[in-house]
């Protein structure tokens, strides 16, 4: 039954539908008898119920592991839908995320000949003081984009706490980092705002497969479903079809990169803007 | 919550393959990044590729081997099928050259396996296969008798001009187990299938026809320099088991779809992120076989213990460990690509393109770097024979070798159709004359060295690249990593590298303890 289950999960069939067995009379009352299976005997059918507990016993098999893997992404699932019905509690989902992204992000320059990135730059990305700055950096961008497509709205409860914690000094170095890089940013972010869908699902991506990594959620059907949900949710919410947002995402690395063409040198802003696997 | 299975879909076929520009196989462009080219397909990768989408997925990212597998190769090991296939060469090989008869099956037999050192359970193994075969072809190997050789073994093959039926054109290599152009056909060997079986085993017919549009793309003049014909778009497919010759039919439909969605896959997952990778999970299987948690697919590897392998409880950490990783497998392929599949590129434009300035401009750059003109001048015996290379050469090539391995592939006949082998090149040997570039060279594997002349190949390439697969290596031994572990609690807590993995990326902590 279990294996009903992964199974069907695996190959996309709805929660609801997944893992049910056609049983005999004697199999459907022995099964009433567990507490982690629903049965449905006009149908002559029974299955475990994603939502209940397994025994102990029944987890410390394979089987057991990746269907309580399957049960507990069905619950951040359900908490990022949740969020979707309050915008105050979706939009701190995102800007969870988004921070989460640009933190891991690694910050990688390029120059279409030797020498034409700016010396303070090159100084300062040659440096051990590079790995710190890298996360002020991160918070500073994180910040303005956020600002850029958001404004500066006080109902953000993240927002503001996030500001809060940006007060903090950048230091000259990477003030002189972020001027530089400002125009390209500038660019970039011109785009992004015209597909906030973009900036949405990396936010909540990077806010699931947190919540994934915390629950130890491991199996790749598992991270395709929270993957494909999260793609629903945004979609939904954006009032485009899955198809246009995964083609959108599909090429946005490309298109951040056609944002800067005719640059000189720059940031790989394709591997800032990444989504989590 | 989601949208119903409807099966493994065919991709979206590809417009246009995305080829190197004349910059990078110039190699003006320094090698960085992503490469703004795909990759150069073997025809194991399509077959993986049309296997399943995730099985290339593994390949790509994680530097898996070949993902199609039978039973028997499984029980008994790949290495009795290449002896399998190598023995019959060599039979085939010296009856026809008139060193042997039909009746000497059995002394030609203890001879090979004497010679490769072959277990005694090899041995029984090969011995049942070859019992089976031989019962079918008595005639065929009495009709050879005397005959000069006519069949070239294990000819590679790579063409930057293969097309199916929408005639986008994309480049494909791989090497074609015996073309026997006597009788006017290609044979792919295998011991996989079974005694009753009425069809080929699984995708070998696929397979062979894959490396026949790849050998018959190739231009004429190349084909004819070598093997002495040109017109190989009516030989005969056939896939041979020990047990049954099975015809193969060129006009089969499913074949044509099957590789473009093969390409269309290796280019998305090339290109693609997450999206990609998801959609091919989604697609897992082969599009007449699902594979399925609990079902899997037993003619895949990848099955077993990339997909659906058995988790270890710890460490705990494992998701952000992968996380760290992804990156780095990505970075890893890349490199492949821009060491191994532009080389590929570079040699088969070096022959194959029609701009005879580019032609020569790539000659000029890989020759002297990565492959060296050789002549046989002699055949010494049955594995060992001695080339000639250009003096002004040697240089170079004593440069290349100055890590004393010596290792080479050798090409007999050219990069886009020849016999390619390992070949050992021998400076020390007293009968090398180093000064006149003569050198000694042993060769692995069937050889056919001492006919050479009745093959009309007199000349060839030896050939070196960077060891690019060690990056392949590397994915794997990532990889490895990802998916190790331990389930018991006790012997975790007490585990330096368990313990180190979740404190690095978990809020744990880990102290040395000073030993007394």
């Amino acid at each position: 039954m279990l294996k009903a289950f992964i199974r069907d999960m695996d190959l996309g069939k709805s929660v609801d539908s997944a893992g049910w067995l056609i049983l005999g009379e004697e199999d459907l009352r022995h099964l009433q008898g567990m507490s982690f299976c629903e049965i449905d005997r006009e149908n002559m059918k029974g299955r475990i119920n994603p939502s209940s507990k397994l025994p102990r016993d029944l987890l410390l098999e394979e089987e057991g592991r990746v269907f309580s893997q399957y049960a507990k992404s069905l619950d951040i699932i359900r908490e990022i839908r949740e969020k979707c019905e309050n915008e105050e509690k979706y939009h701190n989902a995102i800007v969870e995320g988004l921070r989460l992204m640009f933190q891991r992000a690694r910050y990688i320059f390029w120059e279409d000949e030797g020498g034409v990135v700016p010396n303070e730059i090159r100084s300062l990305v040659l440096s051990p003081r590079w790995v710190e700055a890298s996360r002020n950096l991160a918070n500073l961008l994180v910040k303005d984009l956020l600002l850029a497509i958001y404004g500066n709205k006080g109902e953000y409860r993240g927002l503001n706490a996030y500001e809060a914690s940006a007060q903090e000094s950048y230091g000259y170095d990477l003030l002189k980092v972020f001027n530089n890089l400002k125009s390209q940013w500038k660019k970039i972010v011109d785009y992004l705002r015209e597909h906030v869908e973009l900036v949405e699902f990396l936010g909540l991506i990077w806010f699931a497969f947190k919540r994934a990594a915390e629950s130890e959620i491991d199996y790749v059907g598992t991270r395709v479903l929270i993957f494909e949900e999260i793609l629903k949710v945004v979609a939904n919410k954006r009032s485009i079809t899955e198809d246009v947002l995964r083609r959108k995402l599909k090429i946005m690395g490309e298109e951040l990169d056609n944002c800067i063409e005719g640059d000189s040198w720059g940031l790989r802003w394709d591997y800032v803007f990444t989504i989590p696997w | 919550m989601c949208s119903q299975y409807l099966g493994r879909q065919l991709r979206q076929f590809l417009p246009r393959w995305r080829w190197p520009k004349e910059k990078h196989l110039r190699e003006e462009v320094y090698r960085h990044g992503e490469p703004p080219f795909d990759p150069f397909p073997s025809v194991q990768d399509v077959i993986d590729a049309t296997l399943c989408p995730f099985a290339i997925f593994h390949k790509i990212y994680h530097g898996q081997r070949g993902a199609l597998v039978g039973l028997k190769e499984q029980e008994g090991g790949i290495q009795t099928g290449n002896h399998f296939h190598r023995f019959i060469a060599y039979l085939k090989t010296e009856i026809a050259r008139g060193k042997a008869d039909s009746n000497s099956v059995g002394r030609l037999f203890d001879k090979y396996c004497h010679r490769e050192m072959i277990d005694s359970e090899t041995r029984r193994s090969l011995d049942g296969y070859l019992r089976h075969w031989l019962s079918r072809k008595k005639d065929e190997l009495r009709e050879i008798e005397d005959q000069k050789p006519r069949v070239f073994f294990e000819v590679h093959v790579a063409s930057i001009n293969v097309r199916f039926k929408r005639g986008v054109r994309f480049p494909l290599e791989g090497i074609i187990d015996e073309i026997d152009v006597a009788n006017r056909r290609i044979i792919e060997r295998t011991l996989r299938g079974r005694e009753d079986d009425d069809t080929p085993p699984f995708l070998e017919d696929f397979q062979l026809w894959l490396l026949w549009k790849t050998i018959s793309s190739i231009n004429k003049s190349i084909l004819y320099k070598v093997l002495g014909d040109k017109n190989l778009e009516d030989y005969e497919l056939i896939v041979e088991t020990p047990y049954r010759d099975f015809r193969v039919n060129k006009d089969n439909p499913k074949f044509e779809n099957w590789a473009e969605d093969a390409f269309a896959w290796i280019e998305d997952l090339t290109i693609g992120g997450p999206v990609v990778i998801s959609e091919a999970w989604r697609n897992k299987g082969h599009h007449d076989k699902p594979c399925t948690y609990g079902s899997k697919m037993e003619e895949c590897a990848m099955s077993y213990f990339a997909c659906y392998y058995r988790a270890r409880k710890y460490p705990t950490k494992r998701g952000a460990l992968r996380e760290v990783l992804r990156p780095l497998y990505r970075a890893l392929f890349y490199e492949q690509i821009w060491k191994h599949d532009l080389t590929l590129y570079q040699l088969a434009y070096m022959e194959q393109y029609d701009d005879k300035t580019l032609r020569n401009e790539l000659s000029k750059l890989l020759i002297g770097r990565n492959v060296f003109p050789a002549k046989v001048i002699e055949s010494l015996s049955d594995r060992e024979l001695k080339l000639e290379v250009s003096k002004d050469l040697i240089t170079p090539l004593l440069e290349v070798t100055w890590d004393k391995t010596f290792n080479f592939d050798i090409i007999f006949g050219s990069f886009s159709v020849g016999l390619r082998r390992k070949a050992y090149l021998d400076f020390d040997d007293p009968r090398s004359n180093i000064k006149n570039g003569q050198i000694i060279v042993r060769i692995e594997g069937p050889t056919n060295i001492e006919s050479l002349d009745a093959l009309l190949i007199e000349s060839g390439l030896l050939f070196r690249e960077e060891p690019w697969f060690l990056k392949r290596i590397i994915q794997r031994a990532l990889f490895d990593l990802e998916r190790w572990g331990l389930d018991k609690d006790d012997k975790a807590k007490e585990h330096v590298t368990i313990q180190l993995i979740d404190t690095l990326f978990g809020p744990g902590r880990f102290r040395a303890q000073v030993e007394k």
